[in-house]
């Protein structure tokens, strides 16, 4: 009996997500948005000169009920035809989620970043997301640092879209875009997924994907997503880029949506992708940018290193006078016992 | 301020002493360095002011990535920045440590953790140097790179406890062993035999490549330090100033066919009755014997009297009496190119030994019973000498022996294989030959057929090529130092190279050895000493 219920459940939900992902789902996406086999632009990849990549990492450390304690940091490596010749990594940062209803670090942090206060408060109702904001927050800082950096020419990736999530990073993103523009930076927002969907919940990203196998195109190849295409997007007032789904290489795992600074001419698409195309060709991650890959693996917070940082607070706290047992009843979770068993 | 901290691009993880016990040593190195099994490396370590040497064992291709099977399952043929995270892992094996007085240790501590790892320079091989003896053989290897300053010398003082020399063919057994007697020459710290039955140790040939090569005799030199024994014609003889070479009757022994036939049980029986007779008195009666006699059911009949030598073996059958006959027939005449009823050259021979000469047994085209004809016969002379001047000595004197002979055998499994009783001679030697100061130098393709108890007594061990495993296994399970971690070593040994084992040096050496045309002609430029040098002091 149980056993069927769960089959049933299962088989449900496999039932719902291919109603999603139809198998007819290219040729859909064809006759509704109209999209033909031209509308693909084939890729030469091209020596990438000088490309800089952004990202940042956040780890949730502690969580009580009333507070969690959120680790955030963001790194950046830069390289020349390939060759790294820079890479570098804000401080870890802490930063109390709770128990007030606004954070009381994202304005020290913002300030620390950007030299004044944000604009809009930061609510701490989303763990999560008030985590995620954190890390944006350095993340953006270093973005904003690197494209002073950075010479002319030179490409600058963010991990991630060219839309904020919160409104005080609006102007910074706006402020890296100017710079970028003035200093003849290309700079491209690059997400491995996408929330992006047409015709009423069809997913974006494997519709375009799967119309590129139809139409037997080789990567690499990339196709500028119309915006009408798509569904309802929230807050596009923060959107800054114009979507371009790319596959930079024949062995790439699936295509990945790129977004570029409105407005900087068609003329400047195919170089950076034919840039991008151009650092991607790396045996262990085909077809995402390698310099991406490189950022990720300097900044990511791993379990190592939490475990480092876990130990190094509980000797300060036990030097404040919080003993262990009371730290076990803050932030010890029932999971870690069970674990065990 | 928020502010951005470059990560260091220096890489500190390469090179630096991650092992994790005292007998296995462990460090990364970039991936594309070229590192050879038998390198030597020396680890700095600061903290105890010690250095450490160690030799590669291993070398394995590892990274840091969690999967894996990242290299197998490459996605493309390109790869950006491996350096930091691809890396070599090198295993070697301990061979001790220098402390800050210049004093070699055997490896009984273990390195700090992160000890530097650097290539030696010849100094830091100088307390090697003071250990090597005054055999040189070669310069020491490591890995690829020869050391020029770093000559390997065998103790003279260890040959007596016997040494083996393994290598397949063509890994330039010939060439160690004319470069070891030109050492011998030059030294003379002991006597030398070698039996030559192709007539190359004299003046040269052609090497198993092809190649023409230089005898003794061009060890101008040296020229003092050795003396040749041959079955040349007179004018060969006059032109080299060789000796000829005689065995008179008297220097057989019965027992002596042992090792060059197969007996059967009667057979044995004849050879053991006649044990004590002389050579003379056995060849002249079985030349004149008629085998139809045997079994001699009534000697008197025949008019054989109590205590002969019909009487000895009158219940022997004919068959055996006629094939020891024929045996000794073929001795005689197959070997008259030196074996006659009188005058031996055996107590010159000894007496050259005795001065510490290489004596050069020279039968070209004499063929391999022969061989092992002159051989067991100096053999059995050198040692019951050795006795007897050891059973001189008194209760209180120095029993150690006055003079040291090394006997050169090759093809060794022929005489020192397991089991057999027929090679007493040579047995005997390896077995109680050092105490009278009698060594063997074993020479063999085919370590693994020899007499394990005989591997035993052998303290230095030249370890050239071995292509077998079981070969090899049985070296490494012999050797007095550990060489289980070097068997890649051996087993990509190159010809010339070798793996020098002894009691006398602190640690297996890899050894190239000498070209013997080059380190003879680097000999020969030596000046001479003056004749009269010595002689204002010495008289």
């Amino acid at each position: 009996m149980l056993d069927n219920a769960y089959h049933g459940a299962i088989s449900e939900t496999a039932v719902r997500i291919r109603a999603s992902v139809p198998e007819d789902l290219a040729e859909r996406f064809k006759r509704t948005c109209g999209i033909t086999k031209s509308d693909f632009i084939p890729c030469t990849p091209a020596p990438p000169g000088d490309v800089c990549a952004v990202d940042g990492s956040n780890v949730t450390l502690l969580e009580s009920g009333s507070i969690s304690l959120a680790v955030v940091r963001a790194a950046q490596t830069t390289f020349v035809n390939m060759e790294r010749s820079r890479r570098s990594v804000t401080p870890m940062t802490f930063a109390l989620i709770g128990p007030e209803e606004e954070n009381q670090d994202f304005p020290v942090l913002y300030a620390e970043c950007f030299g004044h206060p944000p604009g809009k408060p930061l609510a701490n109702k989303d763990t999560a997301r008030a985590a995620g904001i954190l890390r944006d927050t350095v993340e953006y800082w270093v973005t904003e640092t690197m494209a002073k950096d950075l010479g002319p020419g030179a490409l600058l990736l963010r991990d991630g879209p060219l839309r904020v999530s919160h409104e005080s990073h609006n102007p910074v993103l706006l402020r890296i875009i100017h710079a970028c523009r003035d200093k003849e930076i290309g700079l491209a927002g690059i997400s491995k997924r996408s929330a992006a969907t047409w015709g009423g919940g069809y997913p974006l990203l494997p519709a375009v994907f799967g119309l590129a196998q139809a139409c037997t195109i080789r990567a690499p190849w990339w196709i500028r997503i119309d915006p009408a295409i798509l569904d309802h997007a929230a807050f596009p007032q923060w959107q800054h880029g114009e979507m371009y789904v790319a596959c930079l290489h024949p062995r790439s795992r699936g295509p990945l949506k790129v977004e570029i600074p409105s407005g900087i001419g068609d003329d400047s698409v195919p170089g950076i992708m034919n840039r991008l195309a151009g650092c991607s060709g790396d045996g262990r991650i085909p077809g995402y940018p390698y310099p991406l890959f490189d950022a990720h693996r300097t900044v990511a917070l791993t379990a190592e290193i939490m475990e480092q940082v876990r130990g190094d607070l509980l000797g300060k706290l036990a030097e404040a006078g919080i003993d262990r047992q009371t730290y076990e009843i803050l932030f010890g979770d029932y999971h870690d016992e069970f674990t065990r068993y | 301020m928020m502010n951005l901290r470059d990560t260091e691009t220096h890489d500190k993880s390469k090179y630096r002493l991650i092992g994790r016990s005292v007998l296995a040593y462990r460090f990364i190195a970039p991936h594309g360095e070229t590192l050879f099994i038998g390198d030597i490396k020396k680890i700095v370590d600061t903290t105890k002011g010690v250095t450490f040497f160690a030799k590669i064992t291993d070398l394995s291709h590892d990274s840091n990535f969690a999967d894996p099977k990242w290299d197998t399952r490459a996605y493309a043929e390109q790869f950006y920045g491996l350096g930091e995270d691809v890396f070599i892992t090198v295993d070697a094996v301990p061979l001790g440590f220098v402390d800050s007085n210049g004093r070699f240790h055997k490896p009984r501590t273990i390195p700090s953790k992160f000890s530097t790892v650097a290539n030696p320079t010849a100094g830091d091989f100088r307390f090697l140097t003071q250990q090597m003896g005054e055999i040189e053989v070669g310069f020491m290897r490591s890995g690829q790179d020869i050391i020029r300053d770093v000559a390997v010398r065998i103790p003279a003082k260890v040959l007596p406890q016997h040494m083996g020399v393994f290598a397949t063919t063509g890994m330039g057994k010939s060439n160690f062993m004319k470069t070891f007697c030109a050492s011998c020459m030059k030294e003379q710290k002991f006597g030398l035999l070698i039996v030559d039955p192709h007539g190359e140790y004299v003046s040269g040939g052609k090497s198993s490549t092809g190649d023409p090569t230089k005898g003794l005799v061009h060890f101008t030199n040296g020229r003092d330090g050795l003396a040749i024994f041959t079955i040349r014609s007179e004018a060969d003889r006059k032109k080299y100033a060789m000796n000829r070479l005689n065995l008179e009757y008297d220097d057989f022994r019965i027992s002596d066919l042992a090792i060059l036939h197969e007996l059967s049980g009667p057979q044995y029986d004849i050879v053991e009755a006649f044990s004590r007779v002389s050579g003379r008195e056995v060849i002249g009666y079985f030349a004149s014997i008629d085998p139809e006699i045997f079994p001699i059911k009534d000697p008197a009949a025949l008019g054989i009297r109590e205590g002969s030598l019909s009487w000895m073996i009158r219940n022997s059958m004919g068959g055996p009496v006629r094939v020891i006959q024929r045996y000794l027939e073929n001795l005689v005449k197959g070997n008259a190119a030196f074996f006659r009823p009188q005058g031996s050259s055996v107590p010159e021979i000894l007496k050259n030994l005795h001065e510490n000469r290489v004596v050069l047994i020279d039968i070209p085209d004499m063929g391999e019973r022969s061989e092992l004809f002159v051989l067991s016969v100096i053999t059995r002379m050198i040692m019951e000498k050795h006795r007897s001047e050891a059973r001189g000595f008194g209760i209180d004197e120095k029993q150690e022996a006055g003079h040291q002979v090394l006997i050169t055998i090759e093809e060794a499994q022929r005489v020192l294989a397991s089991g057999g009783s027929s090679t007493q001679v040579f047995r005997e030697c390896a077995m109680e030959g050092r105490k009278f100061g009698v060594g063997l130098c074993v020479i063999t393709q085919q370590p693994k057929n020899i007499d394990q108890k005989v591997l035993a007594q052998i303290n230095t061990f030249v370890v050239m090529g071995l292509g077998d495993r079981g070969d090899r296994e049985i070296i490494m399970g012999s050797a007095k130092q550990d060489l289980s971690r070097m068997e890649i070593e051996i087993q990509t040994l190159d010809r010339g190279e070798a793996i020098i084992s002894t009691i006398g040096i602190p640690f297996p050496v890899s050894t190239r050895i000498h070209r013997y045309e080059d380190y003879v002609a680097t000999l020969n430029t030596v000046k001479k000493k003056d004749i009269h040098a010595g002689l204002a002091t010495g008289f």
